[in-house]
């Protein structure tokens, strides 16, 4: 009995009454460095949109927050195109890879965060079927790239894990000004 | 740690795709025309169209003509030509369009030429003097398609097509095959052909000898050319577009492009015209 009264008259001056009923944050979020990986689909928008179909993207960033509101990375990013250019040729596919740097400023709402990210890097085209309608000229397989997006996260119930949803527009200049947007799903880890 | 090492073999395997898929990519080349047939000439023939698609080939490096002579000195007398078999997967893509009113045919012939000799099979004559002979045949295609009225059809010449046609090509100039025989037999998994003494239709009961040892498949020169023939019954147009799969990675990066802006950076072929009459195996 003597004990209890000891430790109660303890916690009681530590932090009183509020101390006692203060509730733990329901979904705390790791910070700091991070991977994430993500499966979505990029589709370009015209006029290249009627050259190019919808196509599968696999996404991989590694990055680091800087602060709760800030974090920097850098991703690699792969998609794959059926080319719909006059025929011939017909039914064949390319492939766009992009990488780059990009920079995220984040809000957070208890489990729910929002955020607008943007960057710049390099893209590389696998083949020249689209310089059949002037998008790629001869020789031509590389272009700076800028993205520029937003996304909304959910805290997983473990502190490392975010599952997100994520659309970035995407400018090619050398490759006659190709615009596209990227969406997908993806699944991050913070150490 | 297991999630580090996931993370780090993802981005290593991402990174590596672009390097991997660059050796197969394939590069496109544009049809220098379109071809438009089958408007009837002074006889009321339908008129063919044909069109020739050099391969931008770079020039020949130090290192790829010491290896090449290296194998042919082993293989000698037999000559090694420097875009052999393997070097390049051609595809050739095309689309004709009938212009008129009324469904015709079309056929669409693919000859060609490779560093050696061209083929034309038009100047060749099998069995002179009959005028019901067959004509000879071309190395792939020349089959009758259907064409709807104002439609539109698409076909290609596929890469094993046209490896059968490098190979039938080479039977026929060096190997001195009747072009009948190497058209009607396959020779795209031929490890190797055996030359035999020239054509000479014009001798009765002639019977061709082998002639020298056999080529090797590591020696069977490629298409380094492409001709395209087309045959209409009515108006139509042709567009061909050929596909390459650059495996040796000869192909200028500038393309067709490359002919104006880096002519002295192409090799020069100069096949000779093919005939029974006048080719011997170099």
């Amino acid at each position: 009995m003597l004990r209890f009264a000891a430790v109660s008259a303890t916690l009681a001056m530590l932090g009183g009454p509020g101390a006692l009923c203060r509730v733990a944050s329901a979904r705390p979020a790791a910070t700091g460095w991070f991977a994430e990986g993500g499966l979505g689909a990029v589709a370009f928008l015209p006029k290249a949109s009627s050259d190019a179909k919808l196509g599968p993207a696999l996404d991989v960033r590694i990055g680091r927050d800087l602060f709760a509101w800030l974090s920097v990375g850098v991703s690699l990013a792969a998609s794959s195109h059926e080319a719909t250019v006059p025929p011939p040729p017909e039914g064949e596919w390319f492939q766009l890879y992009r990488g780059g740097g990009d920079v995220r400023l984040r809000g957070r709402f208890d489990r729910i965060a929002a955020f607008v990210e943007g960057g710049a890097g390099i893209a590389l085209i696998s083949s020249n079927v689209l310089g059949r309608v002037m998008i790629t000229d001869p020789g031509e397989h590389f272009s700076i790239a800028f993205a520029a997006g937003a996304g909304i996260e959910y805290q997983l119930e473990n502190r490392h894990y975010t599952a997100g949803l994520a659309a970035d527009g995407f400018l090619l200049p050398q490759f006659a000004t190709l615009r596209a947007i990227d969406t997908r799903l993806y699944l991050r880890y913070t150490y | 740690m297991r999630v580090v090492l996931v993370s780090v073999s993802s981005l290593l395997g991402l990174v590596g795709l672009p390097l991997a898929g660059c050796a197969n990519d394939p590069v496109y080349i544009p049809a220098p025309m379109t071809l438009e047939a089958g408007i009837a000439d002074m006889m009321g023939q339908p008129s063919e169209a044909r069109a020739s698609l050099q391969l931008p080939i770079k020039t020949e490096t130090a290192a790829d003509k010491t290896a090449r002579d290296a194998l042919a000195a082993k293989l000698a007398p037999i000559l090694v030509p420097y875009v052999k078999v393997g070097d390049l997967e051609i595809d050739v893509e095309w689309t004709i369009k009938n212009l008129d009113m009324k469904p015709g045919q079309a056929k669409v012939e693919l000859n060609g030429a490779n560093e050696y000799f061209s083929y034309d099979p038009s100047i060749i004559m099998l069995d002179p003097g009959n005028d019901e002979a067959p004509p000879t045949p071309g190395l792939s295609g020349d089959i009758p398609i259907d064409v709807p009225a104002g439609g539109e059809v698409s076909g290609l010449f596929t890469e094993d097509n046209v490896r059968e046609a490098s190979i039938d090509l080479d039977e026929i100039t060096r190997g001195n095959f009747n072009p009948f025989r190497a058209n009607l037999t396959i020779s795209k998994n031929a490890k190797e052909f055996q030359p035999m003494t020239a054509l000479m239709p014009a001798v009765e009961n002639y019977m061709q000898e082998p002639l020298g040892p056999a080529i090797p498949r590591e020696a069977f020169a490629a298409l380094t050319r492409i001709d395209i023939v087309f045959k209409p019954s009515t108006h139509m147009t042709l567009q061909f577009n050929v596909r390459v799969r650059d495996i040796r990675g000869i192909m200028h990066d500038l393309l067709l492009a490359a002919v104006t802006d880096k002519p002295g950076e192409l090799q020069t072929f100069m096949p000779a015209e093919f005939n029974v009459a006048g080719a011997a195996p170099p």
